[in-house]
């Protein structure tokens, strides 16, 4: 007997699946189904399914790091709605893959390959779900994007889009909009490794600035440049070791 | 061209100030110390003092010894003379006034005091041989014409020895009163001269400086009508490129939101919900289909207005969430509470939806428990509150929730430059957006919302 396990956070779409594979493949025994990582994994022990139907996108963590742990446990049938770059290494991968929602005629087709497929190990997926992973965060840089500052006794959070600059102030750090200024507990050395270095440059050991925020630099009589900024009336100083960044093309 | 100045920079002008502050600081300095050097307190201190100097050459004079005296002063240097025999030879400024031919006899002029006891003892000496004569005469009668002729000839030669030197003694004393008076009337001319010149100088000096003082401050205002020319250019420039990017963002934004659609996912996995309800549960998939109709029509690009009312939004937010609580069931509740007011108050399309978007995608479904979601609207003193709040996972562990929000916030602005706000806050647990506008009515706001 062929066991098979649903793992999808909504109900409707386990339902719907598990509706569609008893009409599909009727010798099919689904001896379980979770909405979560934690449940899928419990069920995977107790179960030992040969199969797994999973969902993509889950609360927590998503289907891709699931379908790591399974590794070479038990065959994986991916399940989603729509996701162009995992269809297209499915397809690549020669993954078996169903779409949302689940056409029957096209569960038919897979649930014979399946079947053939069953007798053989697990096909490795390491590399498919590293290149998978790599291509999804792909779109999701790994700067910080939020900064939660304290304005007096209320927590705000703040774009880092919205950051005209950073002032170094002791062991804090200022933190200075177009309308505001607050502060940070992390220092500005901590905080210039977590920051887009294409958008913010530091222009002082003290000073850390939005690039899209410079409206001009200007030279003193001693040679020493200033950067004025668009949304603020200050002017910020340019040290010598960072002039660098504004030396004329 | 290039100006002078030009060479200066832009920045300068505090270089100017702080040289016009330095000029200013060494004039105040200068008539300072002049009045100080000018104080007639210390003039006459300093004429005590020489007069003090001059009564000791005099004492030295007395003494009828040759002296030479110089004397280093404050104002000038005095050279006091000396006294040789007959005469007082000084520094030119001095002789002139002083010398004066003194004849005396030249043992008095040698040893003065030995001559006046000379001159005593001599006297003594005739008297005494006067006596001797005298005595000669009673004892023995005899009157010796030859001695008394010779005590006469003495006597007439001490009355002449007494006469010089009473007019030796004259003489110097005339002298000595004479250099006195010609020193201290050079000493006071010298004086007076050096503090003239003095005046003249340190006046001289004080206009140099004002001279220099005005030129600085019309450097400086020249500078700073150029400084300031270039900074009006400069703003004016500034302002245009801000006005420029301003309606380029004002394109951008817009075209942002048309392109907004409704996500590929959402619709495929509400699909397949409707496909599998219409079988087992038809009124659900009924419900859900004419959520879904309600959403897509606000939602496809076409469809939008630019300005549409809170009561609107409103609606196709509760058709959004309609959606998402059949799909999520239990692990998504919803609460509206929007006041009548605020219903009617004009509100940028799609916003809302944004919100409540982010707060589902980005806030309950990454949560396996799930979660609620409370939008809750007010109109108060001419401003609309609208907040949305979600007790989801929380802002920091989501990324890719900015992007919307950053397309929010250039809206309002482009819309309401400063006047609106939109604050970001932790929830605990989840995340709390809220967003102020100045609140307006639509005139067609009473006008229900387009089938």
């Amino acid at each position: 007997v062929t066991k098979a396990i649903i793992v999808d956070d909504e109900r409707l779409m386990r339902e719907q699946l598990r509706l569609c594979l008893n009409e599909a493949w009727p010798d099919l025994v689904v001896c379980g189904e979770a909405e979560n990582a934690e449940g899928a994994l419990d069920l995977l022990t107790t179960e030992q399914p040969d199969l797994v139907f999973l969902d993509i996108r889950m609360p927590a963590s998503s289907g891709l790091e699931l379908a790591k742990q399974i590794g070479q446990c038990c065959h994986i049938v991916f399940v989603t709605a729509y996701d162009q770059y995992a269809v297209e290494a499915f397809e690549r991968g020669a993954v078996d893959y169903l779409m949302k929602p689940v056409d029957k005629e096209r569960l038919t087709v897979t649930a014979e390959r399946l079947r053939a497929r069953l007798a053989e190990r697990p096909a490795n997926l390491d590399a498919l779900l590293e290149r998978l992973s790599t291509t999804m965060n792909q779109k999701e840089p790994q700067n910080l994007r939020w900064i939660q500052a304290s304005y007096g006794q209320t927590l705000r959070m703040i774009a880092v889009d919205e950051v005209i600059y950073f002032q170094a102030d002791d062991k804090y750090t200022r933190v200075l909009t177009e309308q505001s200024e607050a502060l940070i507990k992390k220092p500005i050395k901590e905080l210039v490794t977590e920051l887009d270095p294409n958008q913010f440059w530091q222009i002082h050991r003290a000073t850390v600035v939005n690039v899209k925020a410079i409206a001009g630099i200007s030279r003193d009589l001693r040679g020493r440049q200033h950067v004025s900024l668009r949304g603020r009336g200050e002017k910020l100083e340019v040290s010598r070791s960072f002039a660098h960044l504004f030396r004329q093309m | 061209m290039k100006h002078p100045l030009k060479l200066l920079g832009n920045s300068s002008w505090p270089v100017v100030l702080l040289l016009c502050a330095l000029t200013a600081a060494a004039a105040v300095y200068y008539t300072v110390s002049v009045e100080q050097q000018e104080d007639p307190r210390i003039l006459d201190r300093q004429v005590a003092q020489l007069n003090q100097r001059i009564a000791t050459i005099v004492r030295g004079i007395d003494d009828g010894k040759n002296i030479v005296i110089v004397e280093g002063g404050g104002l000038s240097d005095v050279t006091i003379g000396r006294v040789t025999s007959g005469s007082v030879k000084g520094s030119s400024a001095t002789s002139q006034a002083v010398e004066r031919p003194v004849s005396t006899n030249g043992a008095l002029d040698r040893a003065p005091s030995l001559t006046a006891r000379a001159l005593a003892d001599a006297s003594q000496r005739i008297d005494e041989a006067e006596r001797k004569l005298a005595e000669q005469l009673e004892q023995t009668g005899i009157e010796d014409n030859n001695a008394k002729r010779q005590i006469a000839d003495a006597r007439r030669q001490l009355a002449q020895a007494q006469q010089l030197y009473a007019q030796y003694t004259h003489n110097q004393e005339q002298m000595t009163q004479a250099l006195g008076t010609a020193v201290e009337g050079e000493i006071r001319r010298a004086v007076s001269m050096s503090v003239a010149d003095y005046r003249i100088r340190s006046n001289l000096t004080f206009l140099a400086l004002v001279a220099s003082l005005i030129l600085a401050v019309l450097i400086s205002k020249a500078m700073l009508t150029r400084q300031r020319a270039a900074e009006t250019r400069t703003v004016l420039a500034n302002s245009e490129a801000e006005r420029a990017r301003l309606s380029k963002e004002m394109v951008e934004t817009r075209l942002a939101m048309m392109q907004a659609q409704i996500e590929p996912h959402f619709l495929f996995n509400t699909m397949a919900s409707v496909q599998h309800l219409i079988e087992v549960d038809p009124p659900k998939a009924a419900g859900l289909q004419r959520n879904l109709i309600r959403y897509l029509r606000a939602a496809v690009p076409s469809m939008r207005e630019t300005g549409t009312t809170l009561d609107r939004e409103i609606k196709l937010v509760s058709a959004y969430l309609g959606i998402c609580k059949a799909r999520m069931e239990g692990r998504l509740e919803y609460s509206i509470d929007v006041s009548a007011t605020a219903a009617r108050a004009t509100f940028p399309t799609m916003v809302l939806t944004t919100l409540v978007e982010n707060a589902v995608k980005h806030g309950l479904e990454q949560k396996p428990e799930g979660g609620s979601i409370r939008i809750f609207a007010e109109a108060q003193e001419g401003r609309l509150r609208v907040v949305v709040a979600d007790t989801g996972i929380g802002f920091s562990s989501t990324p890719g929730a900015g992007v919307g929000l950053a397309n929010i916030r250039e809206r309002l602005k482009l819309l309401y430059g400063g006047r609106a706000s939109m604050v970001i806050q932790p929830n605990q647990p989840g995340t709390l957006v809220s967003i102020e506008i100045p609140l307006r009515n639509k005139e067609s706001s009473t006008e229900p919302a387009r089938p």
